[in-house]
């Protein structure tokens, strides 16, 4: 039987034209099939390097931290979609909705893509960046030094945890919980507070290149977003309708919300005497709009009753931990474990 | 005085009930030491274009409408001679109906005048209120148009200056030029979202839902999250009645 049309006049049979997942997948079809490297071709390096080499070395410092964190973040994103979401997405749940799957296939690429254009701007525009790209994640290896030293690696660890998790018990409270750190914690309070520094950095170093993907990469971070808090508000409509495995998904929410929302404190690594805050990006500005998405997106979206006094609260200890911590320490210890494990592989690698 | 919110007396008793909370005092140990710690308050969006006297609660303007009653019909007269010309266009402009058939000119005069008076809006009073009038307003009205007169800035924002260090509330006042002052903090919503603060409504969550704008170190802010909740409690635990 055919089903409902499109805005353009649509109808199909297997999948549903009028789902709220066809539509996303389909302004993913428009919107984010953006090509990194025609973008890179089309407004070119040459732009960025010179206002890069122009930078005084803290400034440099404060958008190779930034940057860093996006890096890492994305690959880990990247790497969870690809392994997890998509069998999260047809999980029985959520009804064998064939339209979210499609969904997942372009959210993953454009996960990717992300990566992609990280990974190629940093190497081009800011030269060697020695990211212990041969110890990443995916080959068993660690992080960039400043991710780990920082608490985000920790995040995005757990992010693969949970998600792992969700994707083989496919149990609605776990897939609650992953959903939440992935789209609401990552995605939505990380990423974003990435995008809100990215822009505001704009004004003091105007990176042509890197503020035209980020334009690309919030859009699609934007869908995505909408992807997490409709599936987390269909997970919790099924809890309020009564269904028993339903029962303790907005508690599992709220609980990793508590959990991981200190990581928006690690923020203050960019902004404390390691590097001061040269490009007036504010950590105080950055904070209060963490701040609001906070209420946006957990009390607004998804009509849930957390309680702002326990987030401000982790959030402090966290940020108090940050004060503490000498983090170019951190950053230095690090470095020189991995480039120990460098070492013992290259020898047992014959000496690479 | 009753405790009108806004207005100075208000401001007293919320100084003088945060200076004796133990869980205000406790948490804020050390706020505003060695930094400055003093909060400003906006209120802004004051309703007062909109407000007109006769809006106000009864127990505000029952004595003025009483005296005016009470005046001698020579008295009365005088009183409307020398109204300002503003006054007159409202008692010109004032519908009639309801005056009694059976009463005199002199009584349904009254009558329009009191009906005139209410549809003053409280922004208006300074240009339509005349010396004689104001013989006859008295008591917390006198005092909440003073008030009105000499803090509200640009038509609608008053500003409150706390100085807040280390535990203690030393004063708290009113600031006709704000530009003359430079707090630490400054916190900033519109009248009504005060209202509801002062009704109880979390501080914190005003704050990250935009409703409240915060403005200064927002990481001390941060750590000192229970002292910030307290001032927001103590606000709700102050008794209040709404000027509007």
């Amino acid at each position: 039987m055919p089903q409902d049309t499109t805005q353009s006049g649509f109808q199909a049979e297997r999948i549903d034209t009028s789902s709220k997942w066809y539509d996303l997948f389909q302004k993913g079809v428009e919107l984010g099939t953006w090509n990194v490297e025609k973008l890179f071709d089309e407004v070119g390096f040459e732009e960025d390097r010179e206002i890069w080499s122009s930078l005084e070395p803290g400034e440099q410092k404060q958008i190779r931290y930034l940057l860093s964190g996006f890096l890492d973040g994305e690959f880990a994103v990247g790497e969870d979609a690809s392994h997890h979401l998509q069998r999260i997405a047809g999980a029985p749940c959520f009804d064998d909705n064939e339209e979210m799957e499609m969904y997942m296939t372009m959210f993953t690429l454009t996960e990717h893509k992300h990566t992609q254009f990280l990974d190629v701007y940093m190497h081009e525009v800011m030269g060697e960046q020695d990211v212990f790209a041969d110890l990443n994640p995916k080959r068993g290896g660690a992080r960039i030094p400043i991710v780990q030293a920082t608490g985000l690696g920790e995040i995005f660890d757990r992010q693969g945890q949970l998600t792992a998790r969700a994707a083989h018990s496919r149990d609605p409270v776990d897939i609650a919980k992953a959903l939440t750190v992935y789209h609401m914690i990552v995605e939505g309070l990380l990423a974003r507070g990435g995008f809100y520094s990215i822009n505001k950095l704009s004004q003091n170093a105007p990176l042509p290149l890197l503020n035209h993907g980020f334009k690309f990469i919030s859009t699609d971070e934007g869908r995505h977003m909408t992807h997490g808090v409709e599936a987390l508000s269909e997970l919790i409509a099924k809890e309020r309708a009564g269904e028993p495995e339903f029962q303790g998904v907005s508690q599992a929410i709220v609980d990793v919300l508590y959990e991981n929302v200190p990581a928006v404190a690690d923020f203050g690594y960019m902004f404390t005497d390691a590097v001061d805050d040269p490009l007036e990006i504010n950590f105080n500005d950055l904070l209060l709009r963490v701040g609001h998405l906070i209420d946006g997106q957990f009390n607004e979206a998804l009509d849930l009753d957390m309680d702002h006094r326990t987030v401000v609260g982790r959030v402090a200890d966290r940020h108090q931990e940050c004060l503490e911590k000498d983090i170019d320490d951190a950053v230095r210890t690090y470095r020189d474990l991995y480039q120990r494990k460098r070492g013992v592989e290259a020898a047992a690698d014959g000496g690479r | 005085m009753v405790d009108w919110f806004p207005s100075e007396e208000w401001l007293e008793s919320y100084r003088r009930n945060l200076a004796e909370d133990d869980a205000y005092a406790a948490a804020s140990e050390g706020w505003g030491v060695e930094f400055d710690g003093d909060f400003c308050f906006v209120l802004t969006h004051l309703p007062l274009e909109e407000t007109t006297l006769g809006d106000l609660p009864d127990a505000l303007t029952a004595e003025l409408f009483d005296r005016i009653d009470a005046l001698s019909a020579d008295e009365f007269d005088r009183l409307r001679e020398t109204a300002t010309p503003a006054f007159d266009e409202r008692f010109a402009a004032v519908d009639g109906t309801g005056e009694s058939e059976g009463a005199d000119e002199e009584e349904n005069e009254r009558v329009r005048f009191r009906r005139a008076l209410s549809t003053v809006a409280l922004a208006d009073v300074p240009t339509v209120v005349w010396p004689a009038l104001e013989t006859h307003i008295r008591g917390d009205l006198e005092s909440l148009l003073a008030q009105l007169e000499a803090y509200v800035v640009d038509g609608s924002t008053v500003y409150a200056h706390l100085s807040l260090e280390d535990g203690d509330c030393e004063r708290a006042e009113l600031v006709a030029d704000p530009s003359a002052r430079d707090p630490g903090f400054e916190l900033e919503a519109p009248y009504e979202t005060w209202t509801e603060l002062v009704a109880g409504a979390d501080v914190i969550e005003s704050v990250m839902s935009n409703e409240m704008e915060l403005d200064g170190d927002v990481t001390r802010v941060l750590h000192y999250g229970d002292a910030a909740a307290a001032m927001g409690d103590v606000a709700g635990e102050t008794d209040a009645r709404y000027l509007f």
